[in-house]
């Protein structure tokens, strides 16, 4: 059993969900992001959290995969101050329904200062609320920046622990900062951006396999559903122990997104 | 490890061998060799070239944005290059 704890299935098509399932990948987690265009009002995100937590788990039904996710404002969407103040007032009426873990994926994207105050607003809310947070850090050049920027805005919230942080997309010059910090560590696999699944094992080898997932964050652009099951693929063909290979497509999700009390792991 | 995936760094150097190629014999070559993504280019090789251990993060940290404070905001947000422009300045 394999989960992909992070993967935009709104973007992809029923194949993959058939797909998902042959591959033994009967749990998915979605959280909120940009949709590849910028939206105008906050009944636009209204709408986009009613197809996540209605919609899709209903689609992923149909080929026998749970379909969880996370609901926020992302940070690309996160610059114009007065949008993201409409959404943030609407959004704790989607928090509780049944199939939503937390508040993610928030973050950075350029590292600009409303992307950071929209960041420190919904760090908050994930702390008033008791709610596992799930957080995205930028591409590319501004990877290492943003990353030590999101770990300073969580620090400055003590009410929320680390251990209910996932930092996501993390490569070689991030892993260690986040793990320091006392967060959990999602190793993304995506083609050209992020990392391949043979680089992320090179991680697991040498930063170690607790704490971590590894996810496929497939959606509208050139991705692999299925890139954590190749990522299983390429462990057991270094003779990595079968139980260690399970530990980190199966029990480090299951660990970490048990922390919500909506969240229950599939036998 | 050797066996199994040196082909396959043998055709990614190639491929990186061939755009610089590629770049010298297209237009504008001078203009593009001047380029901060260029100058990334020619370094990350110089790391490769190294001999040090933990070369993907020092190539990493090489193309990073070093400075500690956010930026002004830009909307639509610009994309990210791929290397920080002002490494040299």
């Amino acid at each position: 059993m394999i989960i992909d704890p992070h993967i935009h299935m709104v973007s992809r098509t029923t194949d993959d969900y058939a797909a998902l399932a042959l591959h033994g990948i009967k749990v998915v987690t979605e959280p909120a992001f940009w949709a590849g265009y910028d939206r105008k009002t906050a009944d636009g995100f209204a709408d986009y959290f009613e197809q996540l937590t209605v919609a899709e788990p209903a689609r992923a039904a149909r080929f026998g995969v749970r379909h969880y996710c996370w609901l926020c404002l992302n940070p690309k969407e996160a610059v114009d101050l007065a949008l993201a103040w409409e959404v943030l007032q609407i959004l704790p009426q989607y928090l509780d329904r049944p199939s939503v873990l937390g508040i993610g994926e928030i973050g950075l994207n350029r590292n600009g200062a409303n992307e950071v105050k929209v960041l420190e607003w919904q760090v908050e809310m994930a702390a008033e609320r008791n709610e596992l947070v799930l957080v995205h850090t930028p591409h590319m050049e501004d990877k290492l920046k943003g990353t030590r920027l999101i770990l300073d805005v969580i620090a400055n919230e003590p009410r929320l622990h680390p251990d209910r942080v996932l930092i996501d997309h993390a490569e070689e010059h991030t892993i260690r900062i986040i793990r320091d910090r006392g967060c959990w560590v999602g190793i993304t696999l995506y083609p050209l951006t992020k990392c391949t699944p043979a680089r992320a094992v090179d991680m697991l080898e040498t930063a170690g396999f607790s704490r971590v997932w590894l996810n496929s964050a497939a959606d509208w652009g050139i991705s692999d559903p299925l890139a954590v099951a190749k990522a299983g693929a390429e462990m057991r063909r270094r003779g990595i122990k079968p139980q260690q290979i399970s530990d980190v497509l199966y029990g480090n999700p299951v660990s970490f997104l048990s922390q919500s009390p909506r969240f229950a792991a599939p036998c | 490890m050797l066996e199994l995936d040196f082909l396959d760094c043998r055709s990614r150097l190639l491929e990186v061998a061939a755009f610089l190629d590629r770049i010298d014999r297209y237009p504008d070559a001078e203009l593009a060799r001047s380029d901060f993504r260029y100058r990334a280019v020619i370094d990350l090789v110089e790391v490769i070239r190294s001999g040090r251990q933990q070369r993907t993060l020092e190539m990493l940290t090489l193309l990073s944005d070093p400075t500690p404070a956010p930026v002004a905001d830009q909307l639509p947000p610009g994309k990210a290059l791929g290397a920080w422009r002002h490494r040299d300045h």
